[in-house]
């Protein structure tokens, strides 16, 4: 065999893998991105579920807790937020308030057992906290699909691809240190309840 | 999220924040606004006086062909104090002409909270985001939503093709070269032939050891998902198995199991023409659970590569005889086991899933034809085939599935080339000879 027959077979050769090697890292990277909008996009639909009860909780409770005004406001405006967010920051942000607020108008129903034992009152609650559950396992799974993105990006050689393409590191969500203290509780007319 | 649209004008509506309650989604031409369920309360001051007048006797409804916003279900013209609005019975959410909110307003006033409200203030905010927003969406400069930097693909692509093409060229002219002064110095053999086959079987084999590349990356570039939480679309899950429709057994062990696969190989022929051949083959199609701590889903295992390592095999030969349940097996299957000279030959294989097994599936996550909305998730999705993802069942651990699949690229790729390259040494070394 002639040198210049080996030298072309290796080189032939050697690119066709170094390519089909480089179309396997971008393909890969697109991938792991696109999992991660789509983490983020069932998140949102589960959020619209919950969003969707949100009137419906607001007028039972309205009929009794007629005090607790600014309770129920502060429901209704953490929802507003949400729908005003424009991207996954502040919507995160606007979520971590709903939560807050819907946990705050749970504790102060608590106070008004007509308002328990009212049955669209229990159903609407029972749908809101199974939806709970699903919430939090999705946001898991975002976090999941962004660690794999931010590992492949930041290894060798996947790193070298991604700066060429520009793919940058995702945040994941995370709760505010506000958001990890426990909320004061006020009634209408009543003195605060101790933390 | 869905945009809501106006009933008369179907322009989109725009949110427009309150100072005392929640945001209005408000027409930007004027012509009305929309209230979710309950919301009425935020903007009336006594709201307690108007519900009694819609339950008891001042609410008239009358279907309209006028579509609901927010649900599209057709909505009902109610008339309370004089005052018209249509509301849907569905989501039970109101849509108000212009100016009517103002009147139920000043109608319903009493209560000890004075509410104040400026709906043309609203419209006019409305008629502004809406310009806002427009002029924003014709403004905004397009880019991928990922950012990629096309031009440094462009690149890149040039400089690989070149590096390509000048390859190619080179070895052209090698091969030119090559078949200009090198003469057989022996003349092709039967061995010549097997080396060749050799060096184009490497090659493919490289080429072939593609497949566990892709499929060890798609399984390493998603996540396990838990029961609960399952989303449509392709799911990696893992759990124990449970039986959906009562316990199967094996065909030739009789194991208790969920599923299995089964292969039925007949040996033919004799001396240096005898073979295996496959007789019969299949896989259950029961379907069953998996079930995590969150929570089960069915799967349905048809069309399923199954990667179940472990693999029982029933066999005899002329003088011996298959075991009882291997032989029931094979009735059952139609598979004639004698002919005039005495008992076939076979080899009987089978692997299944016992119950209370772990396994790991990735497949393609869709819904149950028939199933409620409101149903739990788990309960409405099953987990099943699909043309455009792969569908694995294995009773390995993902970790295990990936070792497995690094050494099969590993083994196909190293192997591959090695194969190749020793074939091709050898055809070159003892059949070619260069000639000054």
């Amino acid at each position: 065999m002639n040198m210049t027959l080996l030298i072309g077979s290796l080189l032939l050769c050697g690119m066709i893998v170094l390519v089909a090697y480089v179309v396997g890292i971008y393909n890969t990277l697109v991938r792991l991105a696109n999992n991660i909008d789509k983490a983020w996009s069932n998140i949102d639909v589960i959020l619209k579920q919950r969003h969707d009860e949100i009137p419906k909780l607001v007028e039972v409770c309205n009929s009794y807790m007629i005090h607790e005004r600014e309770t129920l406001e502060s429901v209704t405006k953490a929802r507003t937020a949400y729908r005003e967010g424009l991207n996954i920051n502040d919507k995160a942000q606007a979520e971590n308030q709903i939560v807050g607020a819907l946990g705050k108008l749970f504790a102060v129903a608590e106070q008004y057992p007509d308002l328990k034992a009212n049955q669209e009152f229990l159903a609407v609650q029972q749908r809101i906290s199974a939806l709970e559950n699903t919430i939090a396992d999705r946001r898991e799974f975002y976090n999941d699909s962004v660690n794999l993105y931010n590992i492949a990006i930041e290894q060798i050689p996947t790193l070298w691809v991604a700066q060429e393409v520009g793919y940058t590191a995702r945040p994941l969500l995370t709760v505010a240190p506000s958001d990890r203290n426990d909320v004061p509780l006020a009634f209408a007319n009543r003195r605060p309840m101790a933390a | 999220m869905v945009t809501m649209k106006c009933p008369d004008c179907l322009e989109d509506l725009v949110e427009v924040p309150t100072s005392h309650g929640p945001g209005l989604d408000v027409c930007s031409s004027g012509h009305g606004l929309w209230l979710d369920v309950g919301a009425v309360n935020f903007f009336v001051e006594d709201y307690t006086s108007l519900k009694r007048e819609m339950g008891e006797a001042g609410g008239i409804a009358v279907k309209t062909e006028t579509l609901c916003p927010r649900c599209g279900n057709h909505m009902e013209a109610e008339t309370v104090s004089h005052m018209s609005f249509l509301s849907c019975d569905s989501c039970r959410g109101w849509w108000l002409s212009h100016g009517s909110l103002t009147r139920l307003n000043e109608t319903y006033r009493g209560a000890a909270v004075p509410i104040t409200i400026n709906e043309a203030d609203l419209y006019t905010q409305a008629a502004a985001r809406y310009r806002a927003r427009n002029d924003s969406i014709r403004n905004r400069p397009t880019f991928n939503k990922n950012r990629v930097n096309r031009q440094g693909i462009w690149l890149w692509a040039l400089f690989f093709g070149l590096a390509l093409v000048i390859g190619g060229i080179i070895f052209v002219a090698g091969i030119g070269k090559t078949m200009g002064t090198t003469r057989w110095s022996r003349p092709p053999d039967q061995l010549f032939f097997y080396l060749a086959a050799g060096a184009l079987g490497g090659l493919g084999l490289c080429i072939y050891g593609w497949v566990p590349r892709q499929r060890k990356r798609l399984i390493e570039s998603i996540p396990t998902s838990t029961i609960r939480s399952l989303a449509l679309g392709l799911v990696e899950i893992e759990g124990l198995t449970q039986p959906a429709e009562g316990l199967l057994s094996s065909p030739f062990g009789g194991v208790p199991c969920v599923f299995y696969s089964y292969a039925v190989e007949e040996h033919v022929g004799s001396g240096k023409h005898a073979q295996w051949e496959t007789v019969a083959k299949g896989t259950s199609e029961q379907t069953f659970f998996v079930r995590d701590t969150t929570g089960q889903v069915l799967v349905v295992p048809l069309g399923a590569e199954l990667i179940l390592p472990d693999e029982r095999t029933y066999r005899n030969d002329w003088l011996g005889e298959l075991p009882p349940t291997a032989l029931a097996g094979l009735n059952r299957l139609g598979v004639s086991t004698t002919h005039w000279i005495g008992n076939k030959t076979f080899r009987c294989r089978e692997t299944f899933i016992q119950p209370e097994e772990w396994v790991y599936v990735l497949g393609t996550a869709q819904e149950q034809p028939g199933a409620k909305e409101l149903v739990e998730n788990s309960a409405r999705l099953y987990i099943g085939s699909s043309r455009d993802h792969e569908f694995i069942i294995s009773d390995r651990s993902e970790k295990d599935l990936l070792s497995r699949l690094g050494w099969q690229v590993l083994a196909y790729g190293i192997g591959g080339l090695a194969l190749a390259a020793s074939c091709s040494i050898v055809i070159f070394t003892y059949y070619l000879t260069a000639v000054s």
